[in-house]
């Protein structure tokens, strides 16, 4: 049922054509051989992430960032379509909406870095954040909707803590990984982790297989021992991805047209997968 | 006199075999691409090329020069595809000198990390070269494997390797 769970975290790892994003995300996705994603799902019911099951057109933002090193991107998706706007793909951008957060047109923030744009963030990430829809096709008429919800901090991994070049792909041993990272007292929703393979190994092998484990975890308080199963099928001295994410949903209707109002914020620990340790 | 040249370098991979050395910056295949050298990684930019030059004559000095590598400048000095860095703006009649390729960081896959280095010392004035191959080594920094567990990264000398 919570197939698609994640798939909020992986519209900005999908597929975008230019800049920086592509450039980051083809770091990932670049190795992933395989059109078949094994997926497992650890968590069974209901949350707030299970909305983004829908599948409905995305209206909102997310923050990618794809380790510790990178700088924080602003990208967002204006309903248009389901994948985030690129700089290319925003003029050709077919939405009949327009859309404000905060009261600022959402085309405006899209690639915005966190280094030149710290206002942009702060006012998007641990606040309540207004998002209008208004119709810019129909003539005479003031069809307006506002959704306010609260979108939690920008997620943050202190544990692993990674802050040098030589620290990137640090060795994991899977079992009761500790992940620790800024906790955000006032997100009610909770995190997704997800563990991500593309099939390659540190030795340069590579299987053509890309697995993908996603669970929830109900508490945003700082630390969670990771579940041992959000590793299978992943080998020893793998190169994979751990994804932490972060966000508020509402699903809405606008002029007959079902939306997802999303604000999300995920972060990505690249790590080197060991499993056995002759202890 | 001072004159523009180009002088094609052509790095060699550590002379190790294969399945003993990786980069493991980049999860990108080919091992050779000079893109996972020159900062293509996420976070890498400390790739360098160092030229020294000895100029001999009337009068002797030395002069060097450093070129600090990120992706978007090793892009327009080298292209994607070579394994040509071009070194420019070099006395081209000097009689001797050195070039010098720094990698970033690496690994191999005995988990020791390191750097690569280039270094070819000139023995003829640069005019009269056109190319100039260079075998790479392997400069282990740390050794030894930091596994992280349990909240901190451990030191581990009997990994189990396959």
């Amino acid at each position: 049922m919570i197939f698609i769970l994640c798939s909020i975290f992986l519209l900005s790892c999908e597929n975008n054509q230019d800049d920086n994003i592509n450039e980051t995300n083809h770091k990932r996705n670049g190795v992933a051989s395989s059109n078949e994603v094994h997926e497992e799902l650890l968590f069974n019911g209901e949350t707030n992430y299970s909305k983004a099951l829908y599948n409905y057109p995305m209206i909102g933002y997310f923050s990618d960032k794809n380790n510790s090193l990178k700088e924080e991107i602003l990208v967002v998706c204006d309903g248009s379509e389901r994948n985030p706007l690129t700089k290319s793909s925003l003029t050709k951008s077919s939405s009949n909406i327009k859309v404000l957060i905060n009261g600022k047109d959402i085309k405006n923030l899209t690639m915005a870095t966190k280094a030149n744009n710290h206002n942009v963030f702060s006012d998007l990430y641990g606040k309540e954040v207004s998002f209008t829809l208004s119709s810019v096709m129909t003539k005479g008429q003031n069809n307006e909707k506002t959704v306010s919800m609260y979108v939690p901090e920008l997620v943050e991994i202190t544990s692993p803590k990674i802050e040098t070049e030589e620290e990137l792909y640090p060795y994991c041993y899977y079992k009761d990984f500790v992940i620790q990272w800024k906790p955000d007292m006032k997100n009610e929703n909770g995190l997704v982790v997800a563990v991500e393979w593309y099939g390659l190994f540190i030795n340069g092998e590579k299987e053509n297989k890309h697995v993908r484990n996603i669970d929830v975890l109900m508490e945003d308080d700082g630390e969670e021992i990771l579940k041992n199963t959000l590793f299978n099928d992943i080998p020893e001295q793998a190169l994979c991805y751990i994804i932490l994410l972060r966000g508020n949903i509402e699903n809405i209707d606008f002029e007959d047209s079902p939306y997802s109002i999303v604000g999300e914020t995920h972060a990505v620990l690249p790590l080197i997968l060991i499993r056995n340790l002759k202890e | 006199m001072v004159k523009k040249i180009k002088l094609n370098v052509r790095l060699k991979h550590p002379s190790l075999l294969p399945q003993d050395y990786i980069f493991t910056y980049s999860p990108e295949i080919p091992l050779y691409g000079l893109n996972q050298i020159f900062g293509d990684s996420p976070g890498q930019k400390k790739s360098k090329i160092i030229v020294t030059m000895n100029v001999t004559g009337c009068a002797s000095a030395s002069t060097s020069k450093t070129y600090e590598y990120n992706n978007p400048i090793y892009v327009s000095m080298v292209g994607l595809e070579d394994k040509v860095p071009y070194v420019e703006n070099v006395n081209p009649y000097n009689q001797s000198g050195q070039i010098s390729v720094i990698s970033g960081p690496f690994r191999d896959s005995y988990f020791n990390s390191g750097y690569v280095i280039w270094e070819k010392r000139l023995t003829q004035p640069l005019v009269s070269m056109e190319s100039l191959e260079v075998d790479g080594i392997f400069k282990i920094t740390t050794g030894g494997l930091h596994v992280y567990k349990n909240k901190q990264f451990i030191l581990i000398d009997n990994l189990q390797r396959d």
